[in-house]
């Protein structure tokens, strides 16, 4: 900020003046820096002048008048005058910004002002804001209590949201409330406030960097890093932690766009101090070495250290007012000292300019002090207070807030041309921001696009329009990236910041011409933008000044791997031809007989019409708001086609319009939901108190009646009339009229009246059918008189107050038959005023008793050509509520509406019958041969040798086989009437018309050509070891994209597996396939067999045992050289581990539970078999010393052997238990030594366990075998 | 011995102790309303602006407890400040109030010094909005991450 400190003027320059006296010419500059120099030395030079002779003519150097305006001289005219400048003030700042147009009193006709945008604006500053200020009308809070006010944090904020107590300090959003903080703990101050939901925030400060002076010690002090340069400061478009963190904010809270000042430093110091302090590599401040001085700052790469260059805020350079609004990119002056790009990795910024020279705007001096300052700070609260006006309208259209990418990438897309050159630049960046199209580019949603949409790595986003070449096309993408990795302080380091790189390209799809966004050369950084790979930025811009007509197509790709899995952007279109689309209204849709109805077009994008108006004269139209008349009663449709030079659309709309009336019952309840309630009206002769809808109690259903207050009503005899809508009485046999009132006098004077009349002619004419009260005696009075005596209003509220309550009189009754039989009636309740009390109306009851329906029907059109449709019409008398129309054809068709549209399918002449009925009764009429319809010419072939998808650019060749008599269309629009076969390369509809001798025409099918790209060639890669897998078990696929993978199996389409993994359990071919609209890539087969898995037998053995003995158990292999693994609980494996035989010893649990699997030689292991097994005690003691012995077989049927090895001879016993302990069997024998046998007969024991236990030369073994 | 030997495992673990402390912001008041607690869920942030120490605490519910404006000649380990020599700021985002310290309160802040740099700061004392008075006892450590020279423009 440079406060103009006017009261030292004449001083300061007679200091400065002895620096330099001479005036230098300008041409004399040799460079930009230099040319900086000499302008300020020579406006130094001028000022001390100035000051001098102004002196002479007691004109003062600055004046501050009474409505804020600050002048200051500047100058002496030829004749002797002085000349002053006067002052800017932050209305100039809005007209500058166009921000001012969005205001309630606007162009736009928006009332965007801030109101109601609580915790969504704050200021950050170098001290606290005076919240007392008369601008803010107790919309600040200093939220972190900062104790000490500050003059800029005060200017800044009222810039933002000064209320305009002084007209010229109205703020941008002038009725938004703002939080206030000091820049301490900002960032962390930051985060907080945007998790409540702020949306924009103001930093008017930055590091201090490069040149600055000391005020308290009166010189100039060089900020630079000694360890770094002593020339130049690094910190002058560096990239540094603190951008890092911002960045990383606004990652968190990706709604929250912060705006910082680009920094004021841009050829400072201007004239290099002979005596300047810098810091030794200690840190101290020392005297620095003038004949060595650091330089002088920018132009170029001087925006200032600190946020400013951190990529996802929104950075704002200053430029002088331009109160009327810019209408050319020289209207934009850039100021003498706004901090120019790039930065060190050559980005753009500033982001945009706005007003920030010589800004008035409140201070804290007092609670009505004002001033003027300049600066970038002046010119970031120009943005920011305009930027929340933008939110506020999008909340207001969309019911939510856009993301902060989303309103930088729209201020940047809508911003005003600046610079020399087409297109951004490092000097006013993406330009002056223009609140007021930003705006409106919201709001117009036929030419315009805002789309904010998330990329995903390897994925490509596009979208197609038509331009009809009349407008530029504009197309911008912005997205919050992902903080970079500062690196350590250096000079102007040229790694790249960008983290995840998008990119965006505009195709003319006619000629497949690609056009590329805007790029600027950091090595050139003066030089005019051209057009390329952007890899540098996070907002890219294509841009078509004269496009020509045609479709075009936008891809958004995003280069390489999106870090964070995918990367949020958003899109903004402009220039787009919206496609037409068809609407229209009327205001009443029930009208008489021979009444003028006025049709109002609300199509869009329409340069061509034409109405269809069946029943009505005329009977078609193409004018845009048509006067149609009908003349007979009955319900019309009415259609509406509409083309242009990007399409056409039609709208038909079935029972539009009734003529001569609504059918009975009229059931008018006067509630919200009534259908017909809005249908009523009312006369007011004298424009006095007439008949309303009132809030009413005492009726049902609801609360609502018609009623007349002649309470206060001062005038007698004046009448009010409430009219029926239009109603058409014929047939029925008769017809009622009933209703409820509440009436009561005023007193016993006199009485006001009702009278009913009734009009067949539309209301030209009435005549009357009841009267009440007209005697004065007030005989139709509901309620009392004396409740309701002189000071009372009535209003009423139960069921006593209305007709047939306490009181009487009951209800009234009409009537109507006499009225039978006419259309275009009209019933008016008419109420003559006395000077009485209140008179109300409601539940009104029409009803009638149906006349048998007498069926009739017609058609404007009796010849037709198949294939096209005509309207049948229902022209029945006695109102029918039910139809059946009988269309024969090829089958017979029945339509059941009243009006049906039909077509035909084959030639001949046609047979229609209707049948209608009602609650009385039913009729019907057929009219034989009454349409003749016409052969259509064959279906014209429509082919394309490239099918309807071309990839790649690819063209191809349509082609008809009909050769003359044809017309082509091409997006529904004629395209040739002459050629038979044309070559295509860009998407768009085509189909062909051929017509015969009779006039009939025949379409052929749609070709519907799209365009696209083929995808990379996918790659599987699978969960296998090698290329089979085991039966019973299944694999994985995984295709290398990551979307629209469609997988097939032995060439067969998958159906269903549309996912990027295929999960499979049978062998086979597969391959995926991926595509872009139907341009397809294959992956390369992969051929998976299935090897079989061994088929092992169930568990051989017994399924009981003895705690603590051994058994055997053995499966068969399924397969020849497989392993086994044997694994139990209640026990352990004593041999066998690995093969089919196992021998267990059981310990001493109740159970046991063995598996095995087999492990074939090929990898694949067959079914777990499991067998459970008992374990039980013997009951028999526990004996030591076994022999050896062999029991066989087991389990066993009928004979059992008992194999015996003893080492000498001795006597044997033998003995068999049961489970039970108990002894079944005992033999003793005397044995050899060696190997004897013993057979025992076991024929005879039940099935079960049985144990052997042999007792032989004091030694003892036990075996238990099963008897089956 | 083998209490001196005690004791020296003590003294030599108290840093670590310190080190392990977890930053705590305790909240209490005396108003029927009931105040709900400072959820924890980050660490703090020490920056330096102007060549004074700000600390700031973000809660997972709607509070920034922040201590600012302390100045560098202050930043002595083992000193005790008075409460004209920092502020404190209790923000509450859900209730849009700021409670802040009074310069002659009897608040303090107590200044340590760990042995990697970093700094425990510990803070008792009351903080204000209007007439309810909030009894503040917070304990924050960390080193500082940022050091800023900053200037209006």
């Amino acid at each position: 900020m440079k406060k103009i400190v006017y009261f030292f003027l004449s001083l300061l320059f007679t200091v400065q003046i002895t620096q330099a006296q001479i005036l230098l010419d300008p041409m004399t500059a040799n460079s930009p820096a230099e040319l900086e120099q000499i302008l300020k030395n020579n406006d130094l030079i001028k000022k001390a002048s100035l000051a001098q002779r102004a002196a002479t003519l007691n004109a003062p150097p600055r004046l501050e008048l009474k409505n804020g305006v600050i002048r200051e001289l500047v100058g002496i005219s030829p004749t002797g005058m002085p000349i002053y400048v006067q002052t800017n003030n932050n209305l100039d700042a809005a007209k500058t910004l166009s921000t001012n147009k969005v205001w309630p009193s606007g162009t736009l006709g928006l009332s965007l002002s801030g109101l109601g945008m609580t915790n969504r604006m704050a200021v950050w500053d170098g001290g606290g804001v005076r919240t007392t200020h008369q601008e803010f009308q107790s919309r600040a809070t200093q939220t972190d209590g900062s104790p000490s006010l500050s003059d800029h944090a005060t200017h800044v904020a009222c810039t933002m949201m000064g209320g305009g107590v002084v007209a010229n300090a109205k703020g941008m959003s002038y009725q938004a409330p703002i939080k206030c903080y000091d820049w301490n703990s900002d960032a962390s101050e930051m985060s907080s406030a945007a998790s409540a939901g702020l949306l924009v925030s103001n930093h008017s400060y930055s590091q201090i960097s490069g040149w600055n002076y000391n005020d308290a010690q009166g010189y100039w002090e060089f900020w630079g890093d000694p360890s770094v340069s002593l020339v130049e400061d690094y910190k002058f478009g560096f990239y540094d932690n603190i951008s890092q963190q911002w960045d990383q904010i606004m990652v968190n809270y990706p709604n929250y766009l912060p705006f910082v000042a680009a920094g004021n430093d841009r050829g400072s110091p201007g004239t290099i101090p002979s005596t300047f302090y810098i810091r030794n590599l200690s840190g101290d401040w020392v005297k620095g070495n003038s004949s060595n001085p650091p330089a002088a700052v920018g132009p170029y790469n001087s925006i200032s250290g600190g946020p400013s260059n951190a990529k996802n805020v929104l950075t704002v350079g200053a430029v002088n007012k331009i109160v009327s609004g810019w209408t050319k990119s020289s209207d934009v002056v850039m100021s003498s000292f706004s901090g120019w790009g790039p930065t060190d990795d050559g980005r753009i910024k500033p982001d945009v300019v706005a007003n920030g020279v010589a800004v008035y705007s409140a201070v804290a001096t007092s609670n009505t002090a004002y001033s003027t300052f300049n600066g970038t700070s002046m010119a970031t609260p120009n943005a920011s207070g305009s930027a929340l006006l933008i939110q506020q309208h999008y909340n207001n259209i969309k019911g939510s807030f856009m993301r902060a990418a989303t309103l930088k990438g729209l201020i940047i897309h809508t911003a005003d041309e600046a610079g020399s050159s087409v297109g951004p630049d490092y000097t006013f960046g993406w330009g002056l921001m223009n609140t007021a199209k930003a705006v409106s580019t919201i709001s117009d949603t036929s030419k315009s696009m805002i789309v904010q949409n998330s990329l995903s790595t390897s994925s490509t986003y596009t979208y197609t329009f038509f331009s009809d070449g009349l407008s530029p096309i504009r197309a911008t993408i912005s997205w919050t990236d992902r903080p970079g990795s500062a690196p350590s302080p250096s000079l102007n380091p040229s790694t790249k910041m960008l983290v995840n790189d998008l990119d965006i390209r505009v195709k003319r799809n006619s000629d497949n011409t690609v056009f590329m966004p805007y790029v600027l050369n950091k090595a050139n950084p003066s030089a005019a933008a051209t057009t390329g790979d952007n890899s540098i930025d996070n907002v890219e811009q294509v841009y078509l000044a004269t496009p020509s007509a045609g479709t075009y197509t936008i891809t958004i790709t995003g280069k390489g791997s999106m870090i964070g899995g995918a990367q949020p952007y958003s899109l903004i279109v402009s220039g787009i031809t919206p496609k037409p689309s068809a609407a229209f209204t009327t205001v009443n849709k029930i009208v008489c007989s021979a009444k003028p109805v006025i049709f109002t077009d609300q199509s869009s994008g329409a340069t061509n019409r034409m109405w269809y108006f069946p029943g009505g004269s005329p009977a078609t139209s193409t004018a845009l708001n048509p006067t149609v008349s009908y003349q007979y009663p009955g319900v019309y449709p009415v259609a509406l086609r509409i083309s242009s030079s990007t399409g056409y659309d039609s709208i038909y709309q079935d029972d539009y319009i009734t003529v001569g009336g609504i059918p009975l019952p009229i059931n008018e309840t006067f509630e919200s939901n009534s259908l017909t309630r809005n249908l009523w009206t009312v006369e007011n002769p004298n424009n006095d108190t007439t008949w309303r809808l009132w809030t009413i109690g005492g009726t049902s259903p609801g609360n609502t009646a018609y009623g007349i207050n002649n309470y206060d009503y001062p005038t007698a005899g004046v009448f009010d009339r409430l009219l029926s809508p239009v109603l058409d009485l014929r047939g029925y046999q008769s017809a009622q009229l009933d209703f409820q009132h509440a009436y009561t006098r005023y007193d016993n004077s006199g009485s006001d009246s009702l009278i009913i009349w009734i009009s067949t002619n539309c209301g030209n004419s009435y005549t009357r059918v009841a009267a009440y009260g007209e005697n004065g005696t007030g005989n139709f009075a509901t309620a009392p008189n004396n409740t309701y005596a002189s000071t009372n209003r009535f209003n009423p509220s139960t069921s006593a107050d209305w007709c047939n309550g306490t009181l009487s009189p009951t209800c009234y009754s009409l009537s109507l038959t006499p009225y039978i039989g006419f259309h275009n009636v009209k019933i008016r309740f008419e109420q003559k005023s006395a000077g009485g009390n209140n008179m109300f109306l409601d539940n009104i009851n029409i009803t009638g008793t149906s006349l048998s329906p007498v069926a009739n029907f017609y058609s404007l059109t009796k010849t037709v050509c198949v294939g096209d449709e005509i309207q049948l019409l229902d022209s029945s008398k006695f109102s029918p509520n039910q139809w059946k129309w009988y269309v024969n054809d090829a089958d017979t068709i029945i339509y059941t509406v009243r009006n049906p549209k039909v077509k035909f399918l084959t030639p001949g002449v046609k047979t229609i019958s209707l049948v209608v009925s009602n609650s009385t009764g039913t009729d019907s009429i057929a009219k034989i041969n009454y349409i003749n319809v016409l052969p259509s010419p064959n279906i014209p072939a429509i082919t394309s040798t490239r099918g309807s998808v071309l990839c790649d650019g690819d063209s191809t060749i349509i082609s008809t086989d009909v050769s003359n008599n044809f017309i082509w269309y091409k997006n529904n629009l004629p395209f040739s009437t002459s050629i038979t076969s044309f070559q295509a390369k860009e998407e768009a509809l085509y189909f062909i018309r051929v017509m015969g001798a009779n006039g009939c025409y025949s379409k052929s099918e749609l070709l519907d050509l799209k365009t696209g790209v083929t995808p990379p060639k996918p790659t599987i890669t699978k969960d296998l070891t090698n290329f089979s897998f085991c039966e019973g078990g299944s694999f994985n696929l995984t295709s290398s994209s990551l979307i629209d993978n469609q997988w097939f199996a032995n060439d067969t389409l998958f159906q269903g597996k549309i996912t990027r993994v295929f999960n499979f359990n049978q062998a086979g071919s597969f391959k995926v396939q991926v595509s872009d609209k139907g341009c397809v890539s294959f992956s390369d087969p992969i051929i998976l067999t299935m090897s079989p898995r061994p088929n092992t037998s169930a568990i051989m053995g017994s399924s009981w045992a003895i705690k603590g003995d051994t058994a055997s158990f053995y499966v068969n292999p399924g397969m020849v050289g497989s392993t086994f693994n044997w694994t139990l609980t209640g026990g352990s494996v004593q041999s066998g581990a690995t093969t089919s035989a196992v021998v267990i010893k059981f310990n001493s649990t109740t159970s046991s539970t063995l598996n095995v699997q087999e492990n074939a030689s090929n990898n694949c292991k067959g079914l777990l078999q499991t067998l459970n097994i008992s374990l039980v005690n013997t009951g028999l003691p526990n004996l030591k010393n076994n022999i050896e012995i062999k029991v066989y077989p087991n389990p066993a049927q009928n004979t059992i052997w008992v194999q015996t090895e003893t080492r000498k001879a001795s006597k044997m016993t033998i003995e068999v238990y049961s489970i039970l302990g108990q002894r079944v069997y005992s033999n003793d024998e005397e044995i050899s030594s060696g190997k004897s046998q013993k057979e025992i007969d076991i024929r005879n024991y039940p099935s079960g366990m049985y144990i052997i236990q042999i007792l032989s030369d004091g030694k003892q073994f036990t075996k238990n075998f099963i008897k089956e | 011995m083998n209490k001196i030997k005690i004791l020296f495992v003590i003294l030599a673990l108290i840093p670590l102790m310190a080190m392990a402390q977890k930053e705590k912001v305790s909240i209490k008041s005396k108003s029927r309303s009931p105040q709900r607690k400072f959820e924890y869920h980050q660490a703090s942030n020490f920056d330096m602006v102007n060549g004074k120490m700000n600390v700031a605490l973000n809660s997972a519910n709607g509070y920034l407890f922040e201590i600012t404006s302390i100045a560098v000649k202050s930043l002595k380990c083992k000193k005790t400040l008075k409460s004209n020599e920092f502020t404190v700021v209790l923000i509450d985002n859900s209730l849009n109030r700021t409670y802040i310290s009074k310069p002659n309160s009897k608040a303090t802040l107590h200044i340590q010094c760990l042995p990697n740099g970093s700094y425990v700061l510990i803070y008792k004392g009351d903080l204000y909005f209007n007439k309810q008075r909030l009894t503040i006892h917070a304990n924050l450590q960390g080193s500082i991450n940022h050091s800023q020279n900053l200037k209006t423009n």
